[in-house]
């Protein structure tokens, strides 16, 4: 839990990186971004935070990483390294290598990925073969999975079919599922959105612990401030496409570089922030990603612009202390 | 205390669960909210919230208990004059909508059912909402179209939407805007109090901000009554007068805001305060110290406790129990259930099976909702007692150390 990206950390392997990563789709000749250059680094057993609102492309850039994409949605350029591997150049048979031994994903809705016709040990099994383990290796790794994740009964939990536990529980089944063939990555997509807060409270110390223990790298993608500053090392914000500050969480959150996380930080109530006070608004809405023109695409919401964000759109500038923003100007020089 | 607006009585809810069972999904709930007050309602989804919501507005009888709004029982009056004084809103204002119905129209709606502008009566224009189509909508805006369009401009004013979005369709707007709309179809019928179903829940935040503070200003223009329910406690925190905390049904804890969530008497409140993130990442260690208990791994090194000077009775009494209310058994251990459903347990206080504090009392009697502190109430065995020895001049926690043997056999299994 010590020092984000200084250290001895620094020095250790790039695990995932994303190189000027484009996602969209093509339509005739023309192509419409929706992640629109992202670049990213997690070293092996690091913790990075993803953070944006709905439409932020935070979703779409993890999705990338295994070749995921929705629909018409294709990597339209960029490099995607895995543990020194271009993903991007694999076939799919050889992808399917990496997806769930090396990178495991956990996704929002736990009923949305169980297969409700199955019993639990059906699917866990199921995964556990599918990546070369042995009947009998697989049914024992199976209920030590199960109960690695802390479910209570693991020999009842093991014969339920999904819509018998608790959303809780499912996504601790399916946190099982993930980290039975133990990857190196976990991507954590929104795992605890549809949570109750206690609930949520139980599976965010489940894979800090998890964490801890194994030593595997963590992306959580999340919209919410409050989980990431409990549990990563480094934060990226995203906004329409791009990631507008990049910065070890605590610096993060004691002095934002960018406006934007800034705003969000202020628009968040606290205890300290006086009960019944307005709250920060940004006001205005995020541009559409398919239909921005030249500039800062937060130019319309900031109050720190100037003309330069009109003409210009930033590319992350360095702010000391492991901190970079997408933004012309530096946080001395706003408004106040 | 201010005048009453709402005022519920012992209410109970009961729905047939098959079998002849029944899931009693708000049981014995006493609650009132004053002139311009926000009363607070937080708990976990299952805990009865919603149900209660739509109890406080009519839109559920209860199986027993009484609600009355502005001194008049709920029982007896006509659902449309109820309607004019109590509004809910929900969680997501694009299921609230109807999608064929422009904002105007949908205003302009209310305003017609209600008889408002137009002149148009209450029995006349009692349309089926659902199956109106544009054209059927503008005969009935025949009458006063003006006036009413008029008073729609008002109503989108009020919430902060120009005029411009009168023709939108719902599709047309943000997750905000929609709010606002849902808030100015509430507020045409000019009603006294809002119950407020997880309004900014289906928000992202920086739209939150935006909600909060426009039901924070349209409260102290119009003097509204609120009820605030949310499972959102900073959101609770920030907008509330007086807080209760629910679960399984049953009022826990409540009181003003301050002592409910600053200084909280029951056991679940603790949990549950202590479990929303803080966007705080100075806060997090401390947080964390007990997170290690959840996987079933080896444990790592206690963290730092808090000065004993800053700890409340729960803290002390946690402390003493070695253990942080951790709700971690979220189901009885053993027991395969899913969480939604409210599960009774046997006997005793429904919160027993979660709670690190619980004795053999606790397995076999419900607590009472008590006033310990002037205006605040707890069901809780544990804080009473505590309290009772507090005041008799004992010093420490005799009553909880009086019976550690209790808590050794509720080791949930880890």
């Amino acid at each position: 839990m010590t020092g984000a990206v200084a250290g001895p950390r620094a020095k250790s392997e790039a695990l995932l990186e994303l190189r000027s990563v484009r996602v969209g789709f093509r339509e005739r000749r023309h192509e419409h971004e929706i992640v629109r250059g992202v670049n990213l680094l997690v070293r092996a057993g690091e913790k990075l935070g993803i953070v944006g609102e709905s439409g932020s492309g935070k979703t779409l850039t993890v999705l990338s990483v295994l070749r995921l994409l929705p629909g018409r949605l294709q990597l339209l350029s960029g490099r995607v390294s895995f543990a020194g591997q271009d993903l991007t150049e694999l076939r799919e048979r050889q992808l399917r290598q990496v997806r769930g031994s090396q990178v495991a994903m956990v996704y929002q809705d736990p009923m949305t990925s169980l297969n409700p016709l199955l019993r639990v040990r059906s699917q866990v099994v199921e995964t556990l073969r599918a990546h070369g383990a042995g009947r009998d290796e697989a049914h024992d790794r199976c209920r030590e999975v199960l109960y690695q994740v802390g479910l209570p009964d693991p020999e009842r939990v093991e014969r339920s079919f999904p819509h018998e536990l608790s959303g809780g529980m499912q996504q601790r089944v399916m946190i099982a599922i993930a980290l039975s063939v133990s990857p190196r990555l976990l991507i954590a997509d929104e795992p605890t959105t549809a949570l109750d807060v206690t609930v949520q409270q139980q599976i965010l110390e489940l894979v800090e612990g998890l964490q801890e223990h194994t030593g595997m790298a963590v992306v959580w993608v999340t919209h919410d401030l409050g989980v990431v500053a409990r549990t990563v090392d480094q934060v990226a914000v995203m906004y329409a496409g791009r990631v507008v500050e990049l910065a070890p969480t605590r610096r993060l959150f004691a002095r934002p570089s960018h406006p934007y996380t800034a705003a969000l930080l202020g628009a968040l109530p606290s205890a300290g922030a006086g009960h019944r006070r307005p709250l920060t608004q940004i006001g205005g809405t995020p541009p559409d990603p398919a239909r921005l023109g030249s500039g800062c695409p937060f130019r319309a919401r900031c109050r720190h612009a100037v003309a330069r964000c009109e003409e210009e759109e930033p590319t992350l500038i360095g702010r000391g202390e492991g901190s970079f923003a997408a933004c012309w100007r530096a946080p001395e020089e706003w408004a106040s | 205390m201010r005048a009453a607006v709402l005022e519920a009585r012992d209410l109970t809810k009961e729905y047939p669960a098959g079998r002849g069972r029944t899931v009693r999904a708000v049981r014995g709930v006493s609650v009132s909210v004053g002139l311009g007050e926000t009363l607070g309602v937080a708990g976990e989804s299952g805990c009865g919230k919603s149900t209660l919501a739509r109890l406080l507005v009519g839109l559920e009888e209860p199986t027993s208990g009484s609600v009355s709004l502005l001194g008049q029982p709920l029982g007896g009056t006509e659902r449309l004059s109820l309607a004019r004084r109590a509004q809910l809103v929900f969680q997501d204002p694009f299921s609230s909508l109807n999608p064929r119905l422009t904002v105007a129209a949908a205003l302009g709606e209310v305003l017609a059912v209600h008889g408002l502008a137009g002149g148009a009566g209450t029995g006349a224009s009692r349309v089926g909402g659902a199956r109106r189509t544009r054209s059927r909508w503008r005969e009935t805006l025949a009458g006063g179209r003006s006036e009413r369009l008029a008073r729609v401009d008002r109503l989108l004013e009020l919430v902060a939407l120009g005029p411009r979005f009168a023709d939108r369709y719902p599709h047309e707007l943000s997750g905000g805007q929609a709010q606002r709309v849902a808030i100015a179809r509430a507020l045409a019928v000019e009603p006294k109090l809002l119950v407020l179903d997880e309004p900014t829940s289906a928000l992202d935040v920086s739209v939150r901000a935006e909600i909060i503070n426009l039901l924070m200003r349209l409260q102290e223009e119009l003097s509204l009554s609120y009820v605030f329910i949310s499972h959102d406690l900073s959101m609770v925190r920030h907008i509330s007068d007086r807080v209760c905390v629910m679960y399984l049904g049953k009022v826990v804890e409540q009181g003003s805001w301050d002592n409910v969530l600053n200084a909280p008497l029951h056991p679940y409140t603790k949990a549950l305060a202590d479990a929303v993130p803080v966007p705080d990442p100075e806060l997090a260690p401390q947080r964390a110290t007990f997170a290690r208990s959840a996987p079933n791994m080896p444990a790592s090194s206690e963290g730092p406790e808090p000065p004993a000077n800053t700890r409340t009775f729960l803290e002390a009494a946690l402390a003493a129990g070695r253990r942080q209310p951790q709700s971690g058994a979220a189901v009885p251990a053993g027991e395969v259930a899913p969480a939604t459903v409210a599960v009774e347990p046997a006997g005793g206080c429904p919160y027993h099976p979660r709670c690190p504090l619980a004795d053999e009392v606790c397995r076999s009697v419900p607590p009472e909702l008590t006033e310990l502190v002037p205006g605040h109430l707890v069901a809780c065995h544990v804080a009473v007692r505590a309290a009772g020895g507090a005041r008799s001049g004992e010093a420490g926690l005799p009553a909880i150390e009086r019976t550690p043997s209790g808590r050794a056999g509720h080791q949930h299994r880890t």
